[in-house]
């Protein structure tokens, strides 16, 4: 056996800073007690304590909650209070503008803020947000920006990914927004000067890629190249992390070994004696490193390439779980929030299952198959990477990918290839363009074959499930699971790890029934208590309301969608309501409604439909009477379009009014009460046309009204419908085109709107807020609570949301 | 006065730093097999002192072992004296004694090309370890068989590579192991020699080929000689003897008094 004082360490320091979340000690006093404890180590160590290991013990502790605490607070609160205003900034960019295809972010150290006439020095992290310049400015500019001075947003449907945490993480805790490249002054230069030169060198390099491929191409080889992500297409990016080869896109192990073995064989080429070569090589690896921007995936390659090289040169034997914990160590002392950095996380998994479960693999494939040692090679350290990270990616990513080894085993080698084409004509193009060039055309064609079988395998049926976020208790058991089964198949451990389980039967029981848990947690939901679900998303401006029914069946109302989505295909359909149904799993839609035909409505439909099939589509019936009305033609009209498309792919349409009942659930009563049969609406009259449901499960009555108006809501009102209900989704965002007496007609215990946090049509508006306040009712906003989400079991009714706030 | 050794402490402190990066591992560097130290586990000691008890020539310290070939062994019926192999009666040689602390063979042979070949300097530790009992046996029998004291003896030198071999290799393994010894049994280190020429490979020669490839290929570095004093030749494997007599001969010119020649493996006479 090894000792291994460092995986001890580390683990005390990571459980130091995760602690460090919760607890709210005042950095000082840390400080105090870490002296004391460095001091009594020291001791210790002198006097040959006996419990000197546990002072150790307890000063990795220590250090853990003290950089974790200091992480936490990086945050200058000073500045929250011009947050919301027009303010005018002074800095310094600190790190490598993050270039996206419509706009670029840059990080800047302020130093000075000015609002108005006010003046102040501050110091702070601030993300510069502005519309893609002409001009990008780059490491170590001093710069003056004016802009609009905002909190990044909190994430409103639970699951989502948290921007606003993630930015603190980095110590930035507000966004600055700027209009255009006239709100840039630049005014000197500060910073490092080597880092400044070193990215000037990267910025040429990736220009020289920008200048002999086409766009697509060049940011592709920049991405493999240096893990440059911002400019690739998102088509294309999400073939590549359904496929499971995304790693290929961030600088990570493969590239770094890659980088290593070149450099080694160019030393051993050049005839560079060793000792020289050795410092030569250290030196490539670290300038590689501080090319692709230190994240936490190229300096663990980094740190266990080094360490690698220089146990030759030592004369010691390598000694890997040290190694790996060393670099989480280094890591995490120099940033310790990238414990929560989802690259971190993936990237140390990765690499644990490579080497733990890796040489397990590789022994079953040799005992059993005959397939060449590179394929094999590839198969064992794929299929060993997805399992450690298989939990991380279905909470991530809520994705499982069946064709990743093959997509893996196709891909490496053509990236292989790209990667040495790419550097060497990077590095040529800074003296010649031409002969980058002449590599290039030949990368091109490389490009192109690696594309196609992306994309190929992308397309292949069943090439990625979508899987429900898994409970975090399962990311445990999973890699418990992981960890007995390789000690299992492991020849070495095999007769130990029996002996141990047959000794402890309870433990072999439980890692049993772990598994089983662990494996049915993954693809099955685990039966609730029979209720009535109900999802109103925060899709910001506009409106979708999933509804989940004791059996189990689903019905979305409405997709939600943001400007510009019909014509696009992406917005809060694919970005927000696809992905909350496939955090939860919903693998199929029993029906689809849309309420009326508006774009923040029925916007997201397509990218919905396109994932997770919909069995029948249901639609207002006065919304194709108005459509035929409006004059405009089936092709000129996007909802039209939208229902063409769903008639192709073979989904039933049905129109409903007034009267109509949907036999969903035996449970469930589902009536429509709106729009009527007999009254025409006309095209600019969409909103009353829409379809008013009223949902009854149990004694519990939902109402859920789309976007009426006045007019609906009177003939609501004259059909002498019973209009009660518990739960009343406010018409139309809560815009002041409201019946008093509608809302007293229906009496709720509670309201509902959804509406996007400051909207350009201020909604809900004043008016209907003050009304509800006067008739003493609560409600709940997406703007505000987030998702709101309403649990009814036929006689009690649960409200959860998004952010934990609420009602109103 | 005390006297602090800061190097032995700066030596001391780093080599628990890199314990703490590369911890040791306490498995058997020869068979990989689960060992109670840091080192050979027992098994493979017991083979390796398989061997230690077979006849082994006094001079030249290697084996005896071609089976049922007596001839070899020129005994002579109640003879105390050592026995001694055919080629070193016949021939001068220039050494006093060579020993070694195996036949090159099975694990000690995989040990040795895994290390030179294979570049794994780990293995400096274990085989450094051997050499060390080589080392001290040979000193002890300097002292029973020519009166000769430890203070004697001015150090270890290893045998040389030459540079293009040096800077391909990144290493020269007898100078490791000479420098693990050294630190080991507080004997100086002294590379006295250095290889001016490069030679083809010794292995597949043979004897005469290997004297003639290594003529004035050894040469005395520009470092003060212990004049009229004796040296330990440190090198990984004894084959037949070739480049240690020809070191010992440069050294003897140089002005020592005795070569004495220890090595990890020998070979046997064939």
């Amino acid at each position: 056996m090894v000792s291994r004082p460092l995986l001890l360490f580390t683990g005390i320091v990571i459980s130091g800073i995760v602690l460090s979340g919760y607890l709210n000690i005042s950095p000082g006093f840390l400080l105090l007690l870490l002296g004391i404890a460095f001091f009594a180590a020291v001791t210790g160590y002198l006097f040959s304590w006996r419990a000197s290991g546990i002072v150790l013990s307890l000063l990795f502790f220590l250090t853990g909650i003290f950089y974790g605490t200091i992480s936490n607070n990086r945050v200058n609160p000073d500045l929250f209070r011009y947050t919301g205003h027009w303010v005018t900034l002074e800095g310094v960019v600190c790190s490598e503008p993050d270039l996206r295809p419509d706009k670029v972010f840059y990080k800047l150290d302020l130093t000075r803020i000015k609002i108005g006439e006010e003046q102040s020095r501050l110091k702070a992290r601030v993300l510069v947000q502005a519309p893609k310049p002409d001009k990008v400015y780059c490491f170590g500019d001093l710069l003056r920006i004016h802009g609009l001075l905002v909190r990044p947003d909190e994430p409103g449907n639970p699951g989502e990914f948290d921007y606003r945490t993630y930015l603190t993480r980095q110590g930035i805790g507000v966004i600055l927004r700027a209009s255009g490249s006239e709100d840039f002054v630049l005014l000197g230069v500060r910073g490092n000067p080597f880092m400044r030169q070193l990215l000037l060198l990267k910025k040429k390099i990736i220009m020289v890629q920008q200048q002999t491929l086409p766009a697509d191409k060049a940011a592709l080889v920049n991405g493999i190249v240096f893990g440059t992500q911002g400019q690739i297409p998102e088509k294309l990016w999400e073939a590549f992390s359904q496929t499971g080869i995304v790693h290929i896109l961030s600088v990570s192990g493969m590239h770094v070994g890659l980088v290593l073995a070149g450099a080694i064989a160019l030393t051993g080429f050049l005839n560079i004696p060793v000792i020289q070569g050795t410092l030569l090589i250290s030196l490539l690896v670290i300038l590689y490193s501080l090319f692709c921007g230190m994240g936490p995936a190229v300096t663990r390659s980094a740190l266990m390439a080094l360490m690698f090289l220089w146990s030759y040169r030592l004369g010691r034997k390598q000694d890997w779980p040290t190694t790996l914990s060393l670099a989480a160590l280094i890591i995490l002392l120099w940033k310790p929030a990238a414990i929560y950095d989802i690259g971190f996380q993936l990237s140390f998994s990765a690499t644990w299952g490579i080497l733990y479960l890796g040489p397990v693999i590789d022994e079953l494939l040799k005992k059993h198959t005959r397939w060449p040692a590179w394929i094999q090679a590839t198969i064992w350290v794929s299929l060993a990477a997805q399992l450690a990270t298989l939990p991380l990616v279905a909470l991530y990513y809520n994705l499982f990918s069946p064709v990743s080894m093959l997509a893996n085993i196709l891909a490496v080698p053509l990236t292989t290839a790209i990667l040495a084409l790419g550097v060497c004509s990077g590095i040529l193009g800074l003296f010649s363009v031409f002969l980058a060039g002449l590599i290039n055309a030949c990368t091109s064609a490389v490009l192109d074959i690696f594309i196609a079988v992306v994309s190929l395998l992308n397309n292949l049926p069943g090439s990625f499930i979508s899987i429900p976020s898994p409970p975090l208790i399962f990311i445990p058991a999973w890699f418990i699971v992981l960890f007995f089964s390789a000690r299992i198949f492991n020849k070495k451990n095999a007769s130990t790890t029996v002996r141990f389980l047959s000794e402890n039967r309870n433990a072999a029981v439980l890692i049993l029934i772990l598994a089983v848990t662990a494996i049915s947690l993954l693809f099955f939901k685990t039966p609730a208590e029979k209720q009535l679900v109900m999802h109103m998303i925060d899709v910001g401006q506009g409106e979708s309301i999933l509804i989940q029914f004791p059996s189990g069946k689903n019905m979305l109302v409405d997709t939600g969608g943001w400007e510009g989505e019909f014509a696009t295909g992406e917005g809060a359909g694919s970005k927000v309501v696809l992905p909350y149904l496939q955090r939860l799993g919903v693998r199929r839609l029993d029906v689809l409604l849309l309420t009326h035909s508006h774009e923040d409505h029925a916007g997201g439909a397509a990218a919905v439909v396109n994932s997770i099939p919909a069995a029948l589509v249901i639609v207002s019936s006065a919304a194709q009477k108005a459509n035929s009305l409006s004059g405009a033609s089936p092709e000129e009209d996007p909802y039209s379009r939208l229902l063409e498309g769903f008639r192709k792919k073979g989904i039933l349409i049905q129109a409903v009014n007034e009267g109509d009942r949907l036999l969903l659930d035996p449970d469930v009563e589902i009536k429509v009460l709106s729009p009527s049969s007999t009254r025409t609406y006309q095209a600019d009259d969409e909103n009353n046309s829409s379809v008013v449901l009223m949902i009854r499960y149990g004694r519990q009555k939902f109402l859920l009204t789309g976007d009426i108006e006045v007019e609906a809501q009177e003939s609501l009102l004259k059909s002498g419908a019973d209009l009660r209900a518990d739960v009343l989704k406010m018409p139309h965002h809560g815009s002041s085109n409201l019946l008093r007496s509608f809302v007293e007609r229906v009496h709720p215990s509670f309201a509902l709107i959804s509406a996007g946090k400051n909207n350009r049509f201020f909604l809900p508006s004043s008016e209907t807020v003050k009304l509800l306040k006067d008739l003493n009712i609560p409600v709940y906003r997406t703007d505000k609570d987030g998702a709101i989400i309403l649990s009814a079991n036929g006689s009690k009714m649960r409200v959860k949301t998004g952010r934990g706030t609420g009602p109103w | 006065m005390i006297q602090i050794n800061y190097y032995g402490f700066l030596h001391d402190l780093w080599e628990e730093f890199l314990n703490l990066i590369f911890p040791p591992r306490n498995t058997c560097f020869f068979c990989n097999g689960p060992a109670d130290f840091q080192g050979i586990c027992s098994d493979c000691i017991r083979k390796l002192n398989n061997y230690s008890t077979q006849p082994q020539c006094y001079i030249c310290g290697r084996y005896f072992l071609s089976a049922g070939k007596q001839n070899l062994l020129d005994l002579e019926e109640n003879d105390k004296r050592p026995t001694v192999c055919t080629e070193c009666r016949h021939s001068e040689h220039l050494y006093v004694f060579a020993r070694a602390a195996g036949l090159y063979d099975g694990n000690l042979m995989r040990a040795i090309w895994k290390f030179k070949y294979g570049k794994k300097t780990y293995l400096t530790k274990p085989l450094g370890g051997l050499l060390t009992g080589v080392v001290e046996s040979l000193i002890s029998l300097g002292h029973s068989e020519l009166r000769l004291k430890k203070s004697e003896i001015a150090g270890l030198v290893p045998v040389p590579l030459a540079n293009k071999r040096l800077r391909k290799r990144g290493f020269n393994q007898s100078e490791l192991l000479a420098r693990f010894v050294s630190h080991n049994l507080d004997v100086p280190f002294l590379p006295l020699l250095n290889k001016l020429k490069e030679t083809p490979a010794q292995t597949g020669l043979s004897r005469e080929q290997r004297q003639s490839n290594l003529a004035g290929v050894f040469g005395v570095s520009q470092c003060k000689i212990p004049v009229g004093k004796s040296v330990i030749l440190i090198d990984d494997m004894f084959t037949t003897g070739s480049t240690v007599s020809e070191c010992s001969r440069v050294l003897l010119n140089a002005g020592l008094k005795s070569v004495f020649v220890a090595t990890v493996a020998t070979s046997t006479i064939r």
